[in-house]
């Protein structure tokens, strides 16, 4: 159980498969929810230690997801994807929680390296 | 600018002559009219009044002499028929002797002598010009002299047409009684009046009762002549004054009776023209003022209407400024919300092309590919499509930043610390480009109030633009000063090779670039105009090809109210 849950969720399917297959080949435990709904059932079965998070997704959508992820497991770190034009969201997205933001598209090792920092940060709270 | 106003603006122009010209001349007309119906009228009359005292005054001087010298010669008739006797009168020869005397003492005034027996018979005469007459029974002096003493006839004329007139004195001697008749000479009488001068048109002379003219007169008046004159109420003086047309001339005259014969009146008259020639004055004093006040109402109509017309054409020409800016502002946002769209949703599949190519280079990095034929040229291949991924990236990240309302965070900036930092950053790049870049600084420069990375990023910009305008070996120049109205004003000069001017209007527009493909985005000024909106100032450029360009930027110095970044800043903390 060395290997950090990482939960990807995203509903442009093609970009989240590629993503897990990319992070599960760097020894990364990879799960993957295609909207709010689910991601948040997966959370309550098994607990994640980062969430990479799209801010913008029908349904719930990604600051959403983030309360909600906070209320039910506050230790897991979050890492939001933005597309959007504004900043703002990013920013109300820090204040929510998130642990970082991305302008998607990013670069995967500028991803690494963010998922490595909060799973590090979710570790040393937990001890 | 405003040129397409033009039908407008004299139409503008014409309504404001229009109402000044109302304006300013209902009370100058009401004024002269005043002025004129009082005042001038006023003159007119009391001038035409003096004119009239010129007048009887000369009336009564002539009158003066007339009556002198008609009484005159009644006086020397009373006296020598006085002095005879009846019988003596009736001898012709006593008769000729008192004719010789009459003659020697008045000259040529009489013409014949007659002695007339109350029943209108002739008793003896002198008769030199050859009238005879027998009998003066029916005569009109005749009968007028069985009343008074003295009998002053009007005038007559004989069968050669020469004029006279009769003076009869009654001759009274115990209970005798006989009238001495002597016929005078109308030449006379005329002399008296027709030498009156005054002025050119000015004349005197002698009417009856009846309008019968009894001399000549300087005008050309005749004995006999029938004249058209009414006569009013004398004044104290004893004349009349009046004035009368005749021949559609306007007279003025004064008129007296004689005091020798009160059936004649003298009449002085003149052309009331010329009699007031002095209103010529004050009525050339009066045209003089209503003339320049019709040229002081235009010149001041012309005036205020220019004025006027400067302030509206300014106004216009600001409102046209303010509309070129709105515009291009409304149009740089419109173009920002596409771009910003578009680029948002290139962003996605863009993501997407990424993570395929990279997780195909994952795959590439294992082992079986080793003895793949292509691997090489596989690699090469997805490196071009992640480098290209990255480009585009590039692009949508600048188009979302130019769109994005960016958080700023005002605080108090140093502008030369910040411009420092910009020409430290390109500094390096512009010395191998043998290009200078100087930087001058007001002595005065006050620390601002604005967003500092904003701020850089602007200046940056124009920094690089100024560095690609030059090709090589230039000379850039950052001069940062204070303006006016709490205005700072950082311009950045090149010497390169400017814009042209059908391109100055399109430089701050998203994408217009003239560098090559791949080399600009086009959204370097469109990101400067953009930031400079958001902190409030405004960007000037001035260019010339081949001289080079500057770019101003004018910032407040102070927060401006307004803006509401502030709020936003406090809500992220």
């Amino acid at each position: 159980m060395d290997n950090p849950k990482v939960l990807l969720v995203d509903d442009e399917d093609r970009f989240r498969q590629t993503l897990k297959k990319r992070v599960s080949s760097r020894e990364y435990n990879v799960f993957d929810a295609s909207n709010g709904i689910q991601a948040l059932e997966m959370i309550r079965e098994e607990p994640m230690d980062v969430v990479i998070l799209d801010v913008r997704m029908p349904g719930l959508s990604g600051l959403e997801t983030l309360t909600e992820i906070k209320k039910i497991s506050p230790e897991t770190e979050v890492i939001l994807l933005t597309g959007h034009a504004s900043i703002d969201p990013a920013i109300e997205g820090m204040r929510l929680g998130a642990f970082d933001y991305l302008m998607k598209p990013c670069e995967l090792e500028e991803l690494m390296v963010k998922i490595d920092n909060a799973f590090e940060v979710k570790r040393k709270k937990s001890e | 600018m405003a040129d397409h106003y033009q039908k407008t603006y004299s139409w503008i122009r014409r309504h404001i002559i229009l109402v000044i010209f109302l304006v300013l001349s209902i009370p100058f007309i009401l004024v002269i009219t005043i002025v004129y119906f009082t005042g001038y009228q006023y003159i007119k009359s009391s001038i035409t009044q003096q004119a009239g005292f010129k007048l009887a005054d000369a009336a009564i001087e002539v009158r003066s002499e007339l009556d002198a010298g008609i009484t005159g010669l009644c006086k020397t008739m009373s006296f020598l028929s006085e002095s005879e006797t009846m019988s003596g009168l009736q001898e012709e020869e006593t008769l000729a002797r008192i004719f010789a005397r009459l003659e020697k003492e008045s000259g040529d005034v009489f013409q014949d002598l007659a002695v007339v027996a109350t029943d209108g018979q002739v008793l003896a005469g002198v008769f030199p010009y050859g009238r005879v007459y027998v009998d003066f029974s029916r005569e009109e002096w005749f009968i007028g002299s069985c009343e008074d003493r003295v009998v002053v006839s009007d005038v007559h004329f004989d069968s050669r047409n020469n004029p006279y007139f009769i003076i009869s004195v009654l001759h009274d001697h115990c209970q005798e009684q006989a009238m001495l008749r002597a016929t005078v000479n109308g030449l006379w009488l005329s002399a008296f009046v027709e030498n009156v001068r005054l002025g050119r048109t000015g004349e005197a002379f002698l009417v009856n009762s009846k309008g019968i003219a009894q001399t000549r007169s300087r005008m050309g008046k005749d004995f006999g002549e029938k004249l058209n004159m009414v006569f009013l109420e004398p004044q104290p003086d004893g004349t009349i004054r009046m004035a009368y047309h005749e021949q559609g001339v306007e007279m003025l005259a004064a008129i007296t009776s004689l005091k020798s014969n009160s059936n004649w009146f003298l009449v002085v008259r003149q052309e009331k023209e010329e009699a007031i020639e002095d209103i010529l004055m004050v009525r050339m004093v009066f045209i003089f003022g209503v003339i320049l006040g019709v040229i002081f109402i235009m010149v001041i109509g012309y005036l205020t209407s220019s004025m006027l017309m400067k302030k509206i054409r300014q106004a216009d020409e600001k409102k046209c400024e303010i509309d070129e800016q709105l515009i291009q502002s409304q149009k740089l946002a419109a173009i920002g919300q596409l771009s910003s769209g578009v680029a948002h949703e290139i962003n996605n599949p863009l993501a997407v092309i990424g993570e395929e190519a990279g997780w195909l280079q994952d795959l590439m990095k294992d082992a079986d590919f080793k003895d793949f034929k292509h691997a090489e040229e596989f690699r090469d291949s997805l490196g071009a499509i992640v480098d290209q991924v990255r480009r585009c990236k590039e692009v949508t990240h600048k188009l979302l930043s130019f769109a994005r309302k960016m958080d700023s965070n005002f605080s108090e900036v140093n502008l030369k610390e910040v411009v420092d930092e910009v020409v430290e950053m390109r500094e390096q790049d512009a010395f191998l480009d043998n290009i200078t870049i100087e930087k001058v600084y007001d002595k005065k420069l006050p620390i601002i109030f604005s967003e500092p990375y904003l701020l850089r990023q602007l200046l940056l910009n124009l920094v690089n633009n100024a560095v690609d305008a030059i090709s090589k070996g230039g000379k850039i120049t950052i001069h940062a000063r204070m303006g006016p109205q709490e205005k700072v004003l950082i311009s950045v000069t090149d010497n390169g090779f400017g814009i042209p001017r059908e391109n100055l209007n399109k430089i701050f527009d998203p994408f217009f670039t003239t560098k090559p493909p791949g080399k600009g985005t086009g959204l370097g000024l469109s990101t400067c105009h953009g930031i400079i909106t958001k902190l409030g100032g405004e960007i000037l450029v001035d260019s010339e090809v081949n001289k080079g360009s500057t770019f101003t930027v004018v910032l407040p110095a102070k927060p401006n109210p307004g803006n509401k970044t502030g709020e936003q800043a406090a809500g992220v903390e």
